[in-house]
């Protein structure tokens, strides 16, 4: 229902902020959250800051794939045959991330 | 209620309509084109009348656009340029343009000026006579701006009609997709960054060698403007009894284009080009025809899907998703707006 | 750009993998198969209730890759969907009356079931010569009005997301003297409980990231909790779509419902305290109308007495239906509010394909390309789908 733009906050004018949406897209919107500082990753929804977005959590829901796809294996041959390429393929695009 | 909206001139399913509406279901065959020539018989850029052993190809378009002056240029290197393509696409050599300019009382003699000056350095760099015209003022508020009409004229010894697109055709682009359209929405919607340029230009140096030595390997040449790609592409496979198979990973959309369709809601494949070749090619000649497209310049230029055997009775335009799975890609409805859900 | 880091291009890379997607693919495959071993299933039915999600999965066409049992089924997501008749009418009215009239390009299109003065939607009234403006923020209307000193309206719909934007401008007063708004704001769980009351049968829910943003997760708690039904809460990516099915097939498999945060790159529990604060200062939570649907309990935004003069239906004197008088918005023989319920499937409805089709659609599920009945409308090609995949 509700589509969200992924942005990172460039700069913050009291209940506005300046957000960069990739590649010199710019444009202002109102500032729906607690703080948001120079540099934040933002959700923006027509036209205002809706949420941050967290660096550590990104990742993590892969976490819950393996863990699924781990447990499959247990009594699952052909799981077990394929679990370790997805690993690989996850390493291979995370790599690269700082 | 029937009233002519602006749906009705975006150039998607509804503009179809009112034209088969208006002007198809009234004539009678023979008037849809002369014998031998292709005509409102087959929705092409251009008509082509059959002349001597060739075809003298014309086209008419009345170009509006709001800004007038957008990012990559203007509405009369549009006029220009557009008329020019059109010609091209059914594989015409363009010769004259005759253009009728309609302004609206108050408008600025200087953006008027700038408007028919850049029309005028376009054909001039092309080689191409302004051989006629016409000039009307309608009062205040009657039109917004300027409305600019030019038709083009040009000789051709063999035509590329679209209906000859056959199972295994290569469907090859020969520039990013959507640039126009993405410099005139974000112009519209006040975001200011360099990224968003028109790609409006003539694709004469595309286009001429490639008639010259292809004409009888490209089934089929679109510029892909009001509509774009998805319409130029659903009007193939309804024309051709093939079915379009287009692999999403494969579309050359720049990474500010997609954003900014995001975040709109839009779809880049909906958004008009102005200077970008859209080819059905032969799968033996296909290749080939890519790489003299890179030598000729257009770098970006690549193969983005094929035409296969119809599967089912309508003809489909079939996206591969980036995820491996599939979608219909349906032609445009309705005005371009941006949506929050 | 300078790429490697940034959150966005990660996004994208990570989150729209075919690889990746292929092997969680895989893993659906699994999980249903054991399904249909161990426990007899025959079908799931997983239910998202937003329209961003139907996007999502129609839009990297989700459905063809799924195993045939394994059914995604749209719920109640649509703010404009839901929009009740009445304020499309009553805005095409203030406009045909000559005020400004903003909105965003969804609601533009929408259509009332009533006609004024021969229009039946905003973008109806703009070609009649009304003063219709598209826009893609409340933001970007409180600026363009604020350039003028005619008197302008806003149709304000949307749920969570949408309406603290809002109660931000109002709060910080940045709202021009001539801008009123017609205020149409939902809240989302009220009708997913609706809709899991009158429909039973739901396997797992896909639930709204963007809104949970705001609410937070924990609202969706009522569903694992006294409905037993397995609930993700996702995030609009491809990969979060196929993620959470799984994640809903594994618990259905194992037997044990309960509330996962999918999204918790930006979804947390609790929810973001600043726009709730908002919310809370700027509205009152009333009984509203849902179209097709009717009255849902403390399931709409209305301006609080202390900013009622932003209130254009105060402003211009309109008082809109009561629970009593508030009538059916559908036309006779169109079931959008079971279709949007998923209590019904559109080829239940007997216009389908019949007098209601995508070129003239008859229904508000017809209308737009995320629409239930729109989206079945052009599963046609199903067969040709597969072919390709
Ligand atoms: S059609 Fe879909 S996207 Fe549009 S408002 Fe309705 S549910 Fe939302
Ligand atoms: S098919 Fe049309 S009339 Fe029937 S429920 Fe859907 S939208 Fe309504």
């Amino acid at each position: 229902m509700c589509l969200g733009v992924y942005g990172k906050v460039v700069r913050v004018e009291g209940e506005l902020a300046v957000v960069d949406f990739g590649g010199g897209l710019i444009k202002d919107a109102l500032v729906g959250v607690e703080e948001v500082r120079e540099g934040d990753y933002v959700v923006v929804h027509a036209g205002i800051i809706v949420s941050r977005l967290s660096e550590e959590e990104f990742t993590e829901v892969f976490r819950y794939v393996e863990e699924a796809a781990r447990q499959l294996a247990q009594t699952e041959s052909r799981v077990a045959e394929y679990l370790e390429s997805m690993r690989v393929r996850l390493q291979e695009n995370l790599s690269g991330q700082k | 209620m029937s009233k002519i909206s602006l749906a009705h001139g975006s150039g998607g399913i509804e503009t179809s309509q009112l034209l088969a509406r208006l002007i198809l279901n009234r004539l009678p065959e023979w008037m849809k084109s002369p014998d031998g020539g292709l005509g409102l018989d087959f929705p092409d850029d251009s008509a082509a009348i059959p002349v001597g052993s060739g075809y003298v190809v014309t086209t008419i378009d009345a170009y509006t656009v709001s800004p007038i002056f957008f990012p990559g240029g203007d509405l009369g290197k549009l006029a220009a340029a557009g008329t020019i393509n059109d010609i091209l696409m059914l594989g015409g050599k363009p010769v004259a343009v005759l253009d009728a300019i309609v302004i609206e009382e108050g408008t600025s003699m200087d953006d008027l000026s700038r408007l028919v000056g850049s029309m005028i350095s376009l054909l001039q760099e092309e080689k191409v006579c302004l051989v006629g015209g016409d000039i009307k003022v309608m009062p205040r508020g009657q039109l917004d701006g300027i409305l600019i009409t030019t038709a083009g004229i040009g000789v051709a010894s063999k035509i590329i009609a679209d209906k000859n697109i056959r199972p295994g055709d290569k469907i090859i682009i020969s520039g990013t997709i959507g640039e126009h359209g993405a410099a005139i929405l974000a112009a519209q919607q006040g975001i200011k960054s360099d990224e968003f340029k028109s790609d409006v230009s003539p694709l004469t140096k595309l286009m001429l060698p490639l008639i010259e030595d292809y004409a009888e390997d490209i089934h089929a040449a679109r510029d892909p403007t009001r509509g774009g790609v998805a319409m130029a592409l659903n009007d193939w496979a309804r024309g051709s009894q093939t079915m379009i198979v287009m692999y999403e990973s494969e579309l050359p959309i720049r990474e500010p284009v997609v954003n900014l369709c995001e975040m709109m809601g839009v779809d880049p494949l909906n958004l008009a080009s102005e200077g970008t070749a859209l080819l059905a090619v032969s799968p033996e000649k296909a290749e080939e025809v890519l790489s003299r497209m890179h030598e000729l310049g257009y770098r970006e230029a690549r193969i983005i899907g094929e035409a296969r055997e119809r599967a089912s009775s309508v003809g489909l335009v079939v996206l591969k998703t980036l995820i491996g799975g599939a979608r219909i890609l349906e032609p445009p409805s309705g005005e371009l707006v941006p949506r929050i859900c | 750009m300078g790429q490697q880091g940034d959150l966005r291009y990660l996004t994208k890379k990570l989150f729209r993998d075919k690889v990746l997607a292929s092997q969680i693919i895989r893993i659906i495959k699994e999980y249903w198969e054991l399904l249909r071993a161990r426990k007899g299933v025959e079908e799931v039915k997983i239910m998202n209730f937003c329209g961003t999600h139907e996007y999502t999965t129609t839009h990297y066409g989700i459905r063809s890759v799924l195993p045939p049992g394994v059914n995604l089924v749209a719920g109640p997501g649509c703010p404009v969907c839901i929009t009740p008749s009445f304020y499309v009418e009553a805005a095409v009215k203030l406009a045909l009356e000559g005020l400004t009239l903003y909105t965003y390009g969804d609601a533009y299109k929408l259509p009332a079931v009533k006609e004024i003065d021969g229009c039946r939607s905003l973008s109806d009234a703009r070609m009649m010569g009304a003063d219709v403006r598209v826009v893609y923020s409340f933001l970007d209307a409180i600026r363009d009005a604020a350039k003028h000193d005619k008197p302008s309206v806003f149709l304000a719909v949307g749920f969570e997301t949408t309406c603290p934007a809002y109660a931000s401008g109002i709060v910080n007063r940045l709202v021009p003297e001539n801008l009123a708004l017609i205020m149409a704001g939902r809240l989302t769980p009220p009708a997913a409980r609706f809709a899991v009351e009158r429909v039973g049968a739901v396997s797992g829910v896909i639930a709204p990231g963007h809104v949970s943003t705001i609410t937070g997760a924990g609202v969706w708690r009522f569903l694992p909790e006294e409905f037993d039904i397995p609930t993700v809460v996702s995030g609009f990516e491809p990969l979060d779509v196929l993620i959470a099915i799984t994640l809903i097939l594994k618990q259905l498999l194992e037997d044990e419902p309960k509330l996962v945060i999918e999204y918790s790159r930006t979804v947390t529990m609790e929810g973001n305290r600043h726009a709730k604060r908002l919310l809370a200062e700027v509205f009152d939570t009333v009984d509203a109308a849902w179209r097709g649907i009717g009255f849902i309990e403390k399931s709409g935004y209305a301006l609080n007495e202390n900013f009622s003069r932003y209130d254009a239906f105060r402003l211009y004197g309109i008082r809109e239906p009561s629970r009593e008088e508030w009538r059916h918005d559908l036309l006779p023989g169109c079931i959008c509010g079971q279709v949007i319920l998923g209590a019904a499937k559109p080829t239940d409805c007997r216009l389908f394909m019949k007098r209601c089709t995508p070129g003239t659609p008859y229904g508000p599920c017809m209308v737009s390309v995320e629409g239930s009945c729109s989206i079945w409308a052009r599963m046609g090609g199903r067969e040709a789908l597969v072919e390709v995949v």
